[in-house]
């Protein structure tokens, strides 16, 4: 195949020559990219030999690949913690490296898992409502395709959450009274601070995620179980937090799909 | 690939053999007809095999027609993406690097680079269907008659279709365009 002067790529090639630099472009997909794909519902079904749960398989896959790691930050936590501490953001607070242990009890297979939307949102608005001490703040704004699917109120958190879903995208809504509540980060995590008018927000893009063998376990575990797994924090995972405090309630919006910053911010600032 | 075979899409394990044959094809493909930037290729490979998985009990052929198939889903995915962005064209965005061989001197990777990216910029400006088969020839080197068969076309219209793209990208090649 004739090849043209390579030196000088504005000179006009042959139709041969376009095609061998067709021929060339041979890119490959990230490392990142070959993580996620191991935990494909196909590699967890295969993996898993009771053929019976192995449906279930990928419905926890979905929920659980995006995992939150919160938890509660005491004064009287020992040295090393204090020392993350000096780390500490607002509503964040980072991890000493992108991977941690989490815990994950294992939901009864009735068919109806506790991790599924449908099902841990099963409440409506009103009865979240009554049942919350707080006064409920409800987006006024959100995208046209986006449709409430439900809510929940958990009371040992004394936490409210509203399910949104749109076009292959979601969006959860978290308020709680403010207290020692925090979000755990990855260490590689990267943390915008936002700060309009009175109100100080921190956006997060990324999120933690179940991966490889450890999916496997979550897939095979039996029901009523708690396996101990290790979490991964992905920067490139489609997983936007925006934080903040208001009136002594703290928020959470979390999204799963699509949404850019700015809404997420239009969201928050238009909620009553 | 095997053309005679009959896949067994639904086992899981048969599915994942499928995958480590297809993916980087598919994701080559995808690159070219969309351009990137690589997450959004990335991403529109993973959703394409999510698809192909979940549709997985409707399909009944061998692993040619099985990659043939989940090129197709690849194409709506990208075509779909297109809309969403409610434009044709798009903004070019290759990642230094793409190439599979590479010159060994840094100038000439270099130039190279420059030419793919023309060229990846000229074929945005194709029509979806002639950028494909030229993707389908030159970057997945499919067969000319293959090809016709995946687009529905007599292997000699789709010949000619091939030569008449590659002779539209060289008129429209810009010239100088880098003679500062």
């Amino acid at each position: 195949m004739q090849e043209y002067n390579q030196s000088n790529p504005s000179e006009r090639p042959d139709s041969e020559s376009i095609a061998a630099l067709l021929e060339k472009f041979q890119p490959k997909p990230s490392a990142a990219f070959q993580a996620r794909m191991q935990s494909t519902p196909w590699k967890l079904e295969a993996a898993s030999p009771r053929r019976n749960f192995s449906r279930y398989a990928w419905r926890f896959t979905i929920v659980l690949l995006v995992v939150s790691v919160f938890f509660l930050f005491t004064p009287f936590a020992g040295g090393s913690l204090k020392a993350t501490a000096n780390r500490l953001l607002q509503f964040f607070i980072p991890a000493s490296s992108d991977q941690t242990a989490i815990q994950v009890t294992i939901p009864p297979t009735d068919g109806t898992s506790a991790l599924n939307p449908q099902t841990d949102f099963a409440a409506s608005l009103q009865a979240v409502m009554a049942e919350a001490p707080f006064n409920l703040q409800i987006p006024m704004q959100i995208p046209e395709d986006y449709i409430l699917n439900g809510a929940n109120y958990t009371a040992i958190h004394q936490q409210a959450a509203l399910y949104y879903s749109g076009d292959k995208r979601s969006l959860i809504l978290v308020q709680h009274p403010v207290g020692n509540f925090f979000e755990q980060i990855g260490e590689s995590a990267r943390v915008e601070i936002i700060r309009e008018g009175e109100i100080t927000y921190e956006y997060v893009i990324g999120g933690w995620v179940i991966r490889g063998k450890d999916g496997e376990i979550l897939a095979t575990a039996l029901p009523g179980t708690t396996v101990t797994l290790n979490a991964y924090w992905d920067n490139s995972l489609d997983r936007q937090t925006l934080r903040w405090q208001k009136d002594d309630i703290q928020f959470e919006l979390i999204s799963y799909g699509e949404l850019d910053r700015q809404t997420m911010l239009s969201i928050a600032a238009n909620m009553r | 690939m095997r053309s005679t075979d009959n896949l067994q899409l639904n086992n899981p394990q048969a599915f994942g053999q499928f995958y480590e044959a297809a993916h980087l094809a598919v994701f080559r493909y995808i690159y070219a007809l969309h351009g990137g930037p690589r997450q959004e290729v990335e991403d529109l490979t993973a959703e394409t095999f999510i698809k192909a998985w979940k549709a997985r009990r409707r399909f009944k052929g061998s692993q040619k027609a099985a990659l043939s198939w989940v090129m197709l889903i690849a194409r709506r995915l990208v075509i779909d993406s297109f809309r969403r962005q409610k434009v044709r064209g798009y903004q070019i965005d290759i990642e230094a690097n793409e190439l599979l061989s590479l010159d060994p001197l840094p100038e000439e990777h270099t130039a190279q680079q420059e030419q793919i990216t023309i060229l990846m910029n000229l074929l945005s400006t194709l029509p979806v269907e002639k950028r494909e088969l030229l993707i389908l020839r030159y970057v997945l080197g499919w067969r000319v008659k293959d090809i016709g068969t995946h687009l529905g076309l007599q292997e000699n219209t789709a010949s000619v279709q091939i030569k008449r793209t590659l002779q539209k990208l060289r008129q429209d090649w810009p010239v100088g365009a880098h003679e500062d």
